[in-house]
């Protein structure tokens, strides 16, 4: 898994590319993000929180408490591919009203898609990711960067992602 | 939300991600290969490749022995532990050796994840972001208990 700053500037990028700016209403504190922005960054920070670190709490916690039974390091994995990512999203979206729901689930479930895209560009030392699973245990990863190369890339993509969102999303004014 | 269709949509959701998860649990405990795999019958998987990726030192024995850690504490491995310290992140590829009396890998290739700490602070730092500026971007509907919406404006309840 790439870090958590990568994958929400990843986010922000794309959203950045594909998310016009609500203009502004004359006398009102607007919020400064677009519609769904906020959604679909949750979205790509999910599969980490809930799929990945109570797994790595649990493996290292489990040196010094045996008696923790190994299948909990496991039992929250399918968190972390592409189809417990969607059922998920369809569980968290549920905690949005009525109109927004299926745009939630929607910017949820593609939120971690993005999110799997960003860490399949990784390679790692013996299986990929299963993007199958429970269908099939294939596995695959793109390796095109080492699962560290992330940390290289942060100080150039995080006040780039700053700015490009500062230039996208307070450059548009109302009509 | 129990009884509505937001309920029964979120019952059949967490049933669908615990059958999931116990059937990951099941199949990742049962796989046929590793160290576990390899100690259960010794003798009989005497050579076999054991592959551990992204896994700790957890105490350095001399410039030959080390032992790493994850789902199994403490494997022995004997390989060059010069460029090791413990805690370090590695990755290892061996030969599971049980003739030597005790069992031990027998490292064939190694990777040390020199940049591992620093990922895992960005990783931190960013959960830290994202937990103080995330629930910032959402808002509870007036009226509507536990119901969840996007942030439009500077108000604290969305009518």
């Amino acid at each position: 898994m790439a870090d958590l700053i990568t994958h929400s500037c990843a986010a922000l990028l794309w959203k950045a590319a594909t998310c016009r700016a609500v203009p502004r209403v004359a006398g009102q504190n607007a919020w400064p993000l677009p519609p769904t922005v906020a959604t679909f960054v949750l979205g790509t920070c999910l599969p980490d929180l809930f799929g990945r670190v109570p797994s790595m709490a649990l493996t290292t916690l489990r040196w010094t408490v045996p008696s923790i039974p190994e299948w909990t390091i496991y039992v929250l994995g399918p968190l972390h591919m592409p189809f417990g990512i969607l059922v998920m999203s369809v569980l968290v979206s549920q905690l949005f009203g009525d109109g927004t729901r299926r745009t939630a689930a929607m910017q949820l479930t593609a939120g971690g898609m993005l999110h799997m895209a960003v860490d399949l560009l990784q390679s790692h030392l013996g299986a990929g990711y299963l993007l199958l699973f429970p269908f099939s245990m294939w596995d695959f990863e793109l390796g095109l960067i080492g699962s560290e190369d992330t940390v290289r890339i942060v100080p150039v993509l995080l006040p780039l992602t700053i700015a490009v969102c500062a230039w996208r999303w307070r450059s548009i004014r109302p009509d | 939300m129990i009884g509505t269709s937001r309920g029964a949509i979120a019952s059949a959701c967490v049933a669908a991600l615990v059958a999931m998860g116990l059937y990951y649990a099941r199949v990742a405990m049962s796989a046929e290969q590793g160290w576990r795999w390899c100690m259960e019958a010794p003798e009989a998987r005497q050579h076999s490749v054991l592959i551990f990726p992204l896994w700790t030192v957890t105490s350095i024995e001399n410039d030959h022995h080390y032992t790493i850690s994850k789902v199994v504490k403490d494997v022995p491995v004997d390989g060059d532990s010069l460029r090791l310290q413990v805690g370090a992140t590695v990755s290892v590829v061996a030969d599971f050796d049980w003739n030597s009396g005790a069992p031990i890998a027998r490292q064939t290739y190694l990777e040390v994840h020199t940049l591992r700490v620093w990922k895992e602070r960005l990783g931190v730092l960013g959960f830290v972001i994202m937990a103080g500026l995330l629930p910032w971007c959402f808002v509870l509907l007036r009226g509507e208990p536990g119901v969840l919406a996007e942030r439009t404006r500077w108000v604290r309840w969305r009518t």
